[in-house]
């Protein structure tokens, strides 16, 4: 995964830009439809979830923890539980919206506080050079490939296993890898002209940095960003379904798919349901990263 | 060729230093006094019989003597005893290591195949199935590798009824399986867990064979009549072997990340389990050996496919590269 943002285009775009520009087959608008569809239903999908984040409260008339014997096991389509009900009579439409600020912060948190760490990371030691960059290069070609659980599951031993740790271990799964990137994009920059020219008006080190430097590097680093985002609420909804994440009563996806696996047999829709959704967001991240890089290009 | 072995074992060595180094340093930051844990509550007010505890487990001395201690302790194979079980965690790792080995074996074989062939196809299909393969990678590494496991279940264990859907062995078999009972409980978790590592090398395969597409070797191969699939094999494919290769510590990585997962989904008996149910019971020294041995089967099998470097590319093998 790591390597697909650092050698570029080779995910999707290869294969959704196959249609050469020329070609128009039809009115413009319906060929515009036809190229960018993958692009239009990822920024839908995020809206969407971004529109559920904002009136999760009120667009099921069930609460997301509200025990219902009676009504335990509703199949699909149920009436006032269109997605059915999980064994003890809870909503599962209504959990899986009490999920979404949980999904949303473990996307948004870990691939921001990823990137702005990992950039730092990465100017410091693609600008400094020398001794410096060897040594937080060594550290984190050592980091990058080393097992990402192993940290996690450290994490949550030492200090316990909750949001905020599951947070943390993901977070540092990313830097190494944000930071490499950023480092190689500085060290391509900082022999440019506009960069030497800043030395020798006589700025220094920091204002190159954050001057010249981020402005730079900022479109990699957002469109790495939105990558995360999709991979985090993956890899964080993989961490609560084996209990290291979000702890019930707390519900996010992960706990979802982990408390439906129970009823895999008997009722199926409450495993796969959060699961479609978890796949759903994440890929329309990944797909708006896709997009922007594309965006990015067709401007330079 | 033998500078190339010595750095990178080297490497891996100091790899495994820091890691246990951290591990150690951290599992201290636990709040709470292993004193208190192995004099019970009673006798903790014996002040007397706590110092004396404290110099007999030589946990007054410095903490660079006390690693010293630990980390001779586990190259003998001795891990301590579990908190929870009293049972030597050498023991529990022994019998859970070769499932998880198995398990990993088994997947990474599925998955070097599956993303050959995947690759191989999506490089010369042309037409919409060009399209679906090369866009599907994209989809399988995002999609949760515990929801794949869980589908499996569902369609081949639940439906379809032709798989078992959990453990290594049937309940009636104990702990030992029969070899054909043991290969099918294999199949469904393996498969699953195989997926990922196939996405990674189908497009590492598909963007090679569009590069060497290029290559005069190829055109020439082609102008003389070579068929299609001929040429895949013999003259492409060699060149994949090479990014594989060095991607190689990104894929262990990751299979042993969804391998905890791919565990829990199929209540398999390994390492992955272990560590997980041990971190809910806090069992600290299970925790610690079982990241311990993680690392080093991580280390050692990177270095395994390091290895493959001098076997495939005649390049490194002469003096001057690295």
């Amino acid at each position: 995964m790591n390597e697909s943002v650092a050698k570029g285009p080779m995910v999707a775009s290869d294969a959704l830009t196959l249609e050469p520009v020329a070609v128009m087959q039809g009115p413009p608008r319906v060929e515009f439809l036809r190229r960018h569809w993958p692009s239009l239903l990822a920024v839908g999908v995020i809206l969407l979830f971004v529109v559920a984040f904002i009136f999760r409260d009120s667009l099921s008339p069930f609460s997301a923890s509200a025990v219902r014997p009676t009504r335990a096991l509703l199949p699909v389509g149920s009436a006032d539980s269109p997605l059915g009900t999980d064994g003890l009579g809870r909503d599962l439409f209504a959990r899986i919206l009490a999920g979404v600020p949980f999904s949303l912060l473990f996307g948004a948190v870990p691939a921001a506080s990823g990137m702005v760490i990992g950039a730092a990371i990465g100017l410091v030691a693609g600008y400094a050079g020398g001794k410096l960059d060897r040594a937080i290069v060594s550290v984190m070609d050592v980091l990058l490939t080393f097992p990402f659980i192993l940290l996690a599951i450290l994490v949550a031993a030492v200090l316990g296993a909750s949001l905020q740790n599951a947070i943390i271990a993901v977070t540092l799964s990313i830097l190494p890898k944000n930071a490499r990137l950023i480092r190689s994009q500085t060290l391509s920059l900082k022999h440019r002209e506009f960069i030497v020219a800043a030395r020798l008006a006589g700025a220094g080190p920091l204002s190159i940095i954050v001057r010249h430097l981020l402005p730079n590097v900022l479109p990699t680093a957002l469109i790495v960003a939105s990558t995360d985002v999709g991979l985090m609420i993956t890899l964080t909804a993989g961490l609560s379904f084996i209990g290291l994440g979000v702890q019930p009563p707390d519900v996010d996806w992960g706990v979802l798919v982990a408390e439906g696996s129970r009823y895999v047999t008997s009722a199926p829709n409450l495993a796969f349901i959060p699961s479609v959704v978890i796949a759903t967001v994440s890929i329309a991240f990944v797909v708006l990263a896709d997009t922007e890089r594309r965006l990015l290009r067709s401007t330079q | 060729m033998t500078q190339y072995v010595l750095t990178r074992t080297g490497g891996s060595l100091l790899v495994l230093l820091s890691a246990s180094v951290v591990l150690f340093t951290v599992i201290r930051l636990i709040p709470g006094d292993p004193i208190t844990i192995l004099l019970g509550s009673a006798n903790i007010y014996d002040p007397e019989l706590v110092a004396r505890t404290r110099i007999a487990y030589g946990l007054n001395q410095p903490l660079p003597v006390q690693y010293l201690a630990w980390i001779t302790h586990i190259l003998q194979g001795d891990f301590g005893r579990s908190l929870v079980t009293s049972e030597p965690v050498a023991a529990i790792v022994r019998r859970r290591l070769g499932p998880s080995l198995l398990l990993g074996l088994g997947a990474s074989t599925l998955g070097l195949l599956l993303g050959l062939a995947w690759g191989i196809a999506a490089g010369y299909v042309n037409g919409p199935g060009r399209t679906v393969l090369r866009a599907l990678p994209m989809v399988s590494l995002v999609v949760p590798t515990f929801s794949v496991g869980l589908l499996f279940v569902f369609v081949f264990a639940v439906q379809l009824g032709v798989l078992p859907a959990s453990g290594l062995a049937s309940p009636l078999e104990g702990d030992t399986p029969s070899v054909g009972s043991a290969v099918a409980h294999l199949i469904l978790p393996s498969l699953a867990l195989s997926l990922v590592p196939a996405s990674l090398i189908a497009r590492l395969t598909y963007a090679t064979i569009d590069e060497v597409e290029q290559e005069e070797f190829i055109r020439t191969a082609r102008a003389l009549g070579v068929r299609p699939l001929r040429i895949a094999i013999q003259h492409s494919l060699p060149n994949v072997l090479l990014p594989i290769i060095t991607t190689g510590g990104l894929l262990v990585s990751a299979l042993i990340t969804n391998a905890v997962l791919i565990e829990t989904v199929f209540s398999w008996p390994g390492i992955g389990t272990m560590m997980i149910s041990a971190v809910q019971q806090r069992d600290y020294t299970v925790v610690q050996a079982g990241i311990l041995v993680v690392a080093t089967v991580y280390v050692i099998s990177s270095l395994a496919v390091d290895g493959l470097y001098l076997l495939a590319d005649p390049r490194v093998r002469t003096p001057a590269t690295e």
